[in-house]
């Protein structure tokens, strides 16, 4: 069995997970809402957007414009238990705008080179800090879409139905991306 | 054979592969010092505040586009109709700006003559003829030309240079070209900055540049100018930060703590400031002081994640 079936690394939509609890009531104070769930959850959508992204240089950024978004919606929220799975998905929205800004600024040359190697910390073996920058450049070259619907899976250890949810696709949709993403990425990593 | 090799994905990864994604999982994480997230709080509310006041800018600019087209249309028609006879074109065009403008239209509206709407200014007796404006203008002191261009070229020597500075150091700041930047932001006057985001980057730009000295005024200027906004209390915050660990002054830094939790008992940066109020006592050697807040400290935050070292610096 495959590391990411044995050790799922985060459970973004977890039903046994107490900070998702599902509550009958929405949020009473929106705002106060949104403030309790940046001090719970900013950490947590800071990493997730990094790792998705790899956008070190704009993840403060990044996390605003989650909450920014956050700040519009929780009104809507039926449920203020079901906070976590929503920032998620908000994450997950706000990282695929940045993914696909970022090949339209490849595409007209104003993108900035980014050094993979400096994502980790410098004491990781240099086969590692290399390995780990072959596999983001691999995921470069792949359709946003398929991008995401990967490292939902094989990143963050997500169930197919999560990834499905996530990506707001069908489940064979998201097994479709998964899988060519993943011939892809076989072909220059593996 | 497709839909076999779906169902098997996460079984198909090679060796390679599951190394680097398990690295990602494991080694690409965010770390953020204490108190960043309560900084980064802060900034959210800031860009909050800041995108309610641009809609709100972004619909008075549209209403005042509106108006003015609306009312530009409406003079249009009045001569549409006065050169067709349907209205009446003794009067002349509205030329007095908005509310000349607005008379037509609710002249117009009301089928009325303009003369009826508003009081107007006698006509001059008799208008100068073409070859009488000739005659006026020869008639002018030679120097009036050259001191108009004169005063032009002032106008474009000066004038921009300023504006440029003044809109360019903020764009290099953007660029994280900080000595850059400052060398511009020395060159635009004080009083030109008054919005508490200009201030806080001005006193950034300052600070990256390596000026740490240069960022105080700009955040004193934050905390007294704008006490109600949320900037002031990272203004202050960063003002005693400056000043303990840039400036030696813990004395100063201690006030300028102490005045962050005034603003803002409750605040998210009560009990950093706090905390860092203690260390900058007891780093100016006034143990009294020291002891005497980091009790106030164990007493407000018995269980806070800076107690231990806030006990060891207070002596308590």
């Amino acid at each position: 069995m495959s590391q990411t079936a044995q050790k799922p690394h985060l459970r973004l939509v977890a039903p046994g997970d107490a900070s998702t609890r599902v509550e009958d009531s929405p949020p009473a104070d929106p705002r106060a809402a949104v403030e309790d769930a940046f001090r719970r959850y900013a950490p947590l959508v800071a990493s997730l957007g990094l790792r998705i992204t790899a956008l070190r240089d704009e993840i403060d950024d990044f996390v605003q414009e989650v909450f920014l978004r956050a700040t519009r919606g929780i009104g809507g929220l039926r449920h203020a238990g079901a906070t976590k799975a929503w920032l998620v998905s908000i994450t997950i929205n706000v990282a695929r705008q940045r993914l696909r800004m970022r090949k339209l600024r490849k595409m007209v040359g104003l993108d900035v080179p980014i050094e993979y190697e400096e994502l980790v910390d410098p004491a990781l073996s240099p086969e590692d800090r290399v390995l780990l920058s072959r596999m983001y450049r691999a995921l470069d070259t792949l359709p946003v879409n398929q991008r995401l619907a990967w490292s939902l899976r094989h990143i963050e250890g997500e169930r197919l139905e999560t990834v499905a949810l996530l990506c707001s696709c069908s489940l064979a949709t998201a097994k479709r991306r998964i899988v060519a993403a993943q011939k892809v990425i076989s072909e220059a990593v593996g | 054979m497709m839909e076999r090799e779906q169902m098997n994905d996460s079984q198909e990864l090679p060796a390679q592969v599951q190394r680097a994604a398990a690295l990602i999982r494991e080694e690409v994480d965010v770390r953020w010092p204490a108190g960043h997230v309560e900084i980064a709080l802060i900034q959210l509310q800031r860009r909050r505040h800041q995108r309610r006041t641009a809609a709100l800018g972004m619909t008075l600019s549209v209403a005042a586009v509106a108006l003015v087209l609306a009312l530009g249309f409406g003079g249009y028609l009045r001569e549409e109709l006065a050169s067709h006879g349907l209205a009446p074109s003794a009067s002349p065009p509205p030329a007095g700006g908005v509310i000349d403008s607005l008379a037509a239209g609710l002249s117009l509206a009301a089928g009325l003559p303009l003369a009826a709407g508003l009081p107007r200014e006698p006509p001059p007796a008799a208008a100068p003829s073409a070859s009488a404006a000739v005659a006026i203008r020869g008639a002018e002191p030679a120097s009036a030309a050259p001191r108009a261009v004169e005063g032009h070229l002032l106008q474009q020597r000066l004038v921009p240079r300023r504006q440029v500075a003044a809109g360019r150091w903020v764009a290099l700041a953007g660029e994280k070209r900080f000595g850059e930047a400052y060398g511009l932001l020395r060159q635009v006057p004080l009083r030109e900055l008054s919005d508490p985001d200009d201030l806080m980057l001005a006193a950034d730009v300052a600070r990256q540049a390596g000026r740490p000295e240069r960022a105080v005024p700009f955040l004193e200027r934050v905390v007294k100018e704008h006490p109600n906004e949320v900037s002031a209390q990272l203004a202050g915050f960063s003002l005693g930060k400056v000043y303990l660990d840039n400036l030696g002054e813990p004395a100063l830094a201690a006030r300028a703590f102490a005045d962050v939790r005034a603003m803002a008992p409750g605040g998210g940066l009560a009990q950093d400031a706090l905390a860092r109020e203690v260390e900058a006592w007891a780093r100016a050697g006034d143990r009294p002081q020291a002891r005497d807040v980091a009790a106030e400290y164990a007493r407000l935050y018995p269980h806070g994640r800076r107690l231990a070292a806030v006990r060891d610096l207070g002596g308590i």
